[in-house]
């Protein structure tokens, strides 16, 4: 059964060109990785939640915010109570805080763009066909990969290869999930080929757009923040 | 165009030889029938002529393949999408796009059709077939009916004039059936060239212009599709084909709610239509949420055992969520019993046996897979040194059956087990049932084919 575990791209709120996304995702993803602390995380976990909030389920963002919370109190503990255990658990978590931030900004990225836009916006900025392709594929494969796992796991458990049986056998258990896993892929990403082939897919020359890529007002917004947490982490790097 | 295919013979690099000499010249504006057992090539030839064979697929072509006055083993791949269109059996995997407005346009974007044409094909399409309310639709969440019509829309908006069908209803229920039948008498008026490749046939009556029936590679009858439908059972059977007719009903339906309304309760014993007998799988109080909406919400079912009991009723009405919950992979709210033979209901006892079967086999050799007797028992001891996932769609469920009574399943339910097989697997599926119920098993069966179902259940519930 092919269950809908993920939120649809249609039913995202921010209507944005693609590419104003991903300068923001850029933006953010340098801050979380990069050496910015203090006041600008926060901001930036904060953009982020916004983010959640308007386009994905209220759970997610809910999920999202109680981690950062979690992470951001552990990681200052350090600060306030000196003891081996306490300053391991605030470097870890630091991390977890960073981690969470950025995988939560591309996450909402992948599952608020159309494919179809992505490779609008892709092919309106000259990107090379090579790249754009597998990308699409990747847009377009990876939710199915995870029904498959979800199913085989299901399978697993009907087969009794549950509860202890994972940790007690965890090798084979992985065994058990990643060959049928691969398998149902590799056939997957055949007939997606295939039918993707004979639709003009690997042809060399520039597809027609037909996506309304315009800038709007949210553009804008997206691009100013994206200019201000550059300009925000560039001044607390100086000021350092 | 005409679609002319000369004494073409296609060999697979394993050396089996799938297709030999076929000659096929389907007229331009009509539609033909191409049927036959699993593997006697039917979808092979439509890769023959969608040039996926021999651009995509690996191995020895002899003879020559024209679609119009091309000759498509040298036309590029890319380029094929101009002549034919095709819609495939597996929704899931035949679009490439995540939204129907994005997948009407996607062939027009590859082969560089200007964007207001696209548009204005797009629009075109979807009203032709009926399905303008799905435009601005995501793909996820639509029913397979609603995937195979898009699926027709798209292969209009391509605006090629030969239209390959393989398999197109095997995953649909016999509404969505009707519908893809109005799809495809909508695809012939407009002129269009048709082949369908298909298992199921009586929805073609009245539409089919040629038959060809293939066994082993080979055509062995033409026919016109008067001779084709006007055939009597006996012949139909002889050469191993499914109902000509629309399959009805037969025997008692037993209607159960798939939500009771509180106003006004349920019998007291829903598909208890033989007694209260409680030998057998009895689910009681089942309430099943998701995403805060009720999905079921039951009394109570019997299943006797020694018995097959099919599970009918439209798309997404629960079949699949009833299946899951009794085998304990769906969530279910508190209070609910479920007791086979008057005794609570112990994990494994009830197994699953998927659409999917390929997810349910992990041993390396078909040996290690299951018991000997069992492999005996379902016919595939000549098989034990396989490798699972190489067998026969119809092979792999048998060995996914002997697993489960490995296990001492007392309850089987099995999913749509006759998704896209032909007309001697389904009576010899028909005849592993009945040899499990015998058993004194409770044999459970959801399917939307009321051709099967007639063949081997003793009952039929129908979540309504």
């Amino acid at each position: 059964m092919t269950t809908n575990i993920l939120l649809t791209s249609t039913d995202s709120r921010i209507v944005a060109d693609p590419r104003s996304k991903f300068v923001l995702l850029l933006a953010v993803n340098a801050i979380a990785m990069g050496n910015s602390n203090g006041w600008l995380i926060a901001a930036t976990s904060v953009l982020v939640g916004c983010l959640l909030v308007a386009d994905l389920r209220p759970g997610t963002a809910l999920s999202y915010a109680a981690l950062v919370a979690a992470s951001a109190v552990i990681a200052e503990l350090p600060h306030h109570f000196v003891n081996g255990l306490v300053v391991g658990l605030g470097v870890i978590f630091h991390w977890i805080l960073r981690f969470t931030v950025s995988l939560a900004m591309g996450g909402w990225f992948i599952l608020s763009t159309r494919v179809g836009d992505l490779v609008a916006a892709m092919t309106a900025a000259r990107l090379p066909r090579t790249l754009i392709i597998p990308l699409a594929v990747l847009f377009r494969f990876l939710p199915m990969a995870i029904d498959e796992a979800r199913g085989v796991i299901e399978a697993m458990a009907l087969r009794g290869y549950r509860g202890s049986y994972l940790w007690r056998h965890p090798i084979t258990a992985m065994e058990k999930l990643v060959v049928p896993v691969l398998t149902a892929s590799a056939r997957t990403a055949d007939e997606l080929s295939a039918a993707a082939l004979i639709r003009g897919l690997g042809s060399t020359r520039r597809p027609t757009i037909v996506a309304d890529l315009h800038f709007r007002w949210i553009d804008a917004v997206f691009l100013t923040l994206a200019l201000g947490l550059a300009g925000a982490a560039m001044t607390q790097a100086v000021m350092r | 165009m005409s679609v002319t295919i000369n004494d073409v013979s296609w060999t697979w690099p394993n050396g089996e030889q799938v297709l030999d000499e076929i000659a096929l010249n389907p007229v331009p504006g009509t539609l033909t029938l191409v049927c036959g057992a699993s593997g006697s090539g039917k979808s092979t030839l439509v890769r023959l002529i969608n040039g996926l064979i021999p651009h995509f697929h690996d191995g020895q072509l002899t003879g020559t393949v024209l679609v119009g006055d091309q000759e498509v083993a040298d036309t590029p791949v890319d380029q094929m999408g101009r002549l034919t269109a095709t819609v495939f059996q597996n929704p899931a995997t035949q679009f490439f796009t995540t939204t129907v407005a994005d997948e009407l346009a996607f062939a027009g974007q590859n082969h560089q059709v200007p964007a207001d044409e696209i548009r204005r094909r797009r629009t075109e399409a979807l009203e032709t077939l009926g399905i303008e309310e799905l435009a601005d639709r995501d793909l996820r969440g639509l029913s397979g009916g609603q995937l195979q019509k898009v699926a027709c829309a798209q292969a209009l908006a391509q605006d090629a004039p030969i239209i390959l069908l393989d398999e197109p209803t095997s995953n649909l229920d016999p509404e969505a059936i009707d519908a893809i039948r109005e799809a495809i008498a909508r695809l012939k008026q407009l002129g269009r060239t048709l082949v369908v490749a298909e298992h199921r046939i009586y929805f073609l009556r009245d539409l089919v212009d040629e038959a060809v029936i293939m066994a082993d590679g080979r055509i062995t009858s033409r026919m016109s599709g008067e001779e084709f439908f006007a055939m009597d059972d006996a012949e139909r059977r002889n050469l191993g084909l499914r109902t000509l007719e629309r399959p009805e009903w037969m025997g008692q339906i037993i209607d159960v709610p798939a939500c009771r309304t509180h106003q006004d309760p349920a019998p007291e014993s829903s598909g208890d239509a033989d007694g209260s007998d409680a030998s057998g799988l009895v689910v009681s109080d089942l309430t099943v949420e998701r995403g805060g909406h009720t999905i079921l919400d039951i009394d109570r079912l019997v299943f006797p055992r020694g018995t097959i009991t099919g599970i009918i009723g439209a798309n997404g009405i629960g079949k699949t969520t009833l299946a899951r919950t009794i085998c304990r992979l769906q969530r279910a709210r508190r209070g609910i019993r479920v007791t086979v033979n008057g005794h609570a209901l112990v994990r494994g006892q009830a197994f699953l046996v998927m659409q999917d079967v390929h997810r349910q086999l992990f041993a390396e050799s078909v040996a290690d897979e299951a018991s000997e007797p069992q492999l005996a028992r379902l016919d595939l001891a000549s098989l034990t040194s396989r490798h699972p996932l190489s067998l026969s769609g119809g092979q792999k469920q048998r060995l996914v059956i002997a697993t489960a009574i490995d296990q001492e399943a007392r309850v089987l339910i099995l999913d749509e087990p006759t998704s896209g097989v032909d007309h001697r697997h389904l009576l010899s599926i028909a005849a592993e049932l009945r040899t499990l119920a015998d058993d004194d098993r409770v044999v459970i069966v959801v399917s939307h084919d009321a051709e099967f179902l007639n063949e081997c259940a003793d009952r039929i519930i129908r979540l309504t």
